[in-house]
């Protein structure tokens, strides 16, 4: 995936400017509060339009969303089908949703929800998927196993997060935007 | 006259009341998605300003202005009656309807529509599979209460001479004849448990999800 130049403002206010990166490999895009890094992570996913610069990826692009947005009229097979009729029955198990299929979002635990809403983007078998805040819907204990999570697809996952033992975890790159300047930084190159 | 006798009188005036009633909702309700469409679209002022007189001004008056509007205007009075309370009625309630349509699809987080849109489902398909389920199980009570108010309206018609059941108890009290026209409260306490039973049992078919 290669983002270029991508500038961003709402109303006066610029959320991103001069925004560019690289990668081929999962990327964790961390920052300060404000930062633009929910900005940035719509932008790739086309939920918002860029006012400049480019978004260039090979394949299908998935969304996890930070409260996961699952479809609370339907159950969690339902959910993920919606997409994808043909989904594979065996993601359930794998994300530990089996006795789960027919229950309907309301009934789950946040962590569950969070599988429901990756098991739905998995299901479109896309070549890149995104996470915003991961972690911050789930009781802190479960964040380890939300790394393993991500470590264990066979994607591209690009992953904001607020925190850096978290980023560490999930990603060997680091993409920092910073609210005042807006630059970027590459750390640990990969 | 005898109870079988008012009775008798008395129903006839209230088949009224529910072709009125059955007839308003048929019209209503999709002139009532009409107006959302447009009140949420790109005629939102002038809809606003609809709006604003429909709910803002007596039924009453909207009645006799559907009544002598037409003909005075444009010399096509409309001959019947009811045909110009079922017009008013339907008219006056899509307005209502409006607002609760349009409350419920606002009251639909953007978030449903954007995870439609990440899954890549058309933009159709988000209205129908997504929005439109929710939206029916958040407008059921607002949407109740107008149909239970509704019942009670049509009873507004005979200020046109619709001889509808209230009109047709005030006959009775003409000739001195007063308990009939407290009677026909009957008639609507058993339609309103009616609908207030149905209601019950709708709110139950949604209730297998919270949100
Ligand atoms: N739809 C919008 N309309 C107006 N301003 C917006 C909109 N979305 C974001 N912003 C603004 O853009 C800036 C960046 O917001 P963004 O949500 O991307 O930050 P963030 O880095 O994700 O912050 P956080 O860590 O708190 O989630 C903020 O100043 C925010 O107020
Ligand atoms: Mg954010």
């Amino acid at each position: 995936m290669r983002v270029s130049n991508i500038c961003k403002s709402f109303g006066g206010n610029k959320a991103l400017e001069d925004v560019s990166f690289e990668t081929s490999g999962n990327l964790a895009i961390v920052g300060e509060s404000g930062g633009g890094k929910t900005t940035l992570l719509r932008i790739l996913a086309g939920l918002e339009t860029a006012d400049s610069g480019t978004v260039e990826y090979d394949g299908k692009i998935g969304f996890v969303f930070q409260d996961f947005n699952l479809f609370p009229h339907m159950t969690v097979w339902e959910n993920i089908t919606i997409a994808a009729p043909d989904a594979d029955i065996g993601l359930l198990a794998r994300l530990g949703l089996e006795s789960k299929k027919d229950e309907y979002p309301c009934n789950l635990s946040g962590g569950q929800r969070q599988r429901v809403a990756i098991a739905r983007a998995l299901a479109l078998d896309p070549d890149i998927l995104c996470f915003d805040e991961p972690t911050s819907a789930l009781d802190p204990l479960l964040t380890d196993s939300v790394a393993e999570l991500i470590n264990s697809l066979d994607k591209i996952c690009i992953i904001v997060t607020h925190d850096m033992e978290f980023a560490d975890k999930v990603a060997k790159k680091k993409l920092i935007v910073d609210a005042r300047s807006n630059a970027i930084y590459k750390r640990k190159g990969a | 006259m005898s109870f079988g006798e008012v009775n008798l009188k008395l129903l006839e005036g209230f088949q009224l009341n529910c072709y009125l009633y059955i007839l308003t909702l048929l019209f209503s309700l999709p002139l009532g998605l009409i107006f959302c469409y447009l009140r949420m679209g790109k005629s939102k002022a002038i809809m606003q300003g609809v709006i604003w007189f429909l709910r803002g001004s007596p039924l009453m008056i909207q009645l006799f202005i559907v009544m002598y509007v037409p003909g005075l205007l444009f010399n096509i009075p409309i001959k019947s009656r009811f045909t110009v309370a079922v017009i008013a009625f339907s008219i006056n309630y899509a307005a209502y309807f409006c607002e609760i349509f349009r409350g419920g699809i606002e009251s639909i987080p953007k978030g449903q529509w954007e995870a439609g849109q990440v899954l890549g489902l058309s933009k159709w398909a988000i209205e129908r599979k997504i929005v439109f389920p929710q939206v029916v199980k958040k407008i059921i009570p607002p949407f109740g209460n107008e149909l239970l108010t509704l019942i009670k309206d049509t009873t507004l018609a005979r200020v046109i001479a619709v001889p509808e059941m209230l009109m047709a108890s005030t006959e009775f009290t003409t000739k001195g004849l007063i308990w009939p026209l407290f009677y026909t409260t009957v008639f609507f306490l058993i339609a309103t448990a009616f609908m207030t039973f149905f209601l019950k049992w709708l709110e139950g078919r949604f209730a297998y999800y919270e949100g």
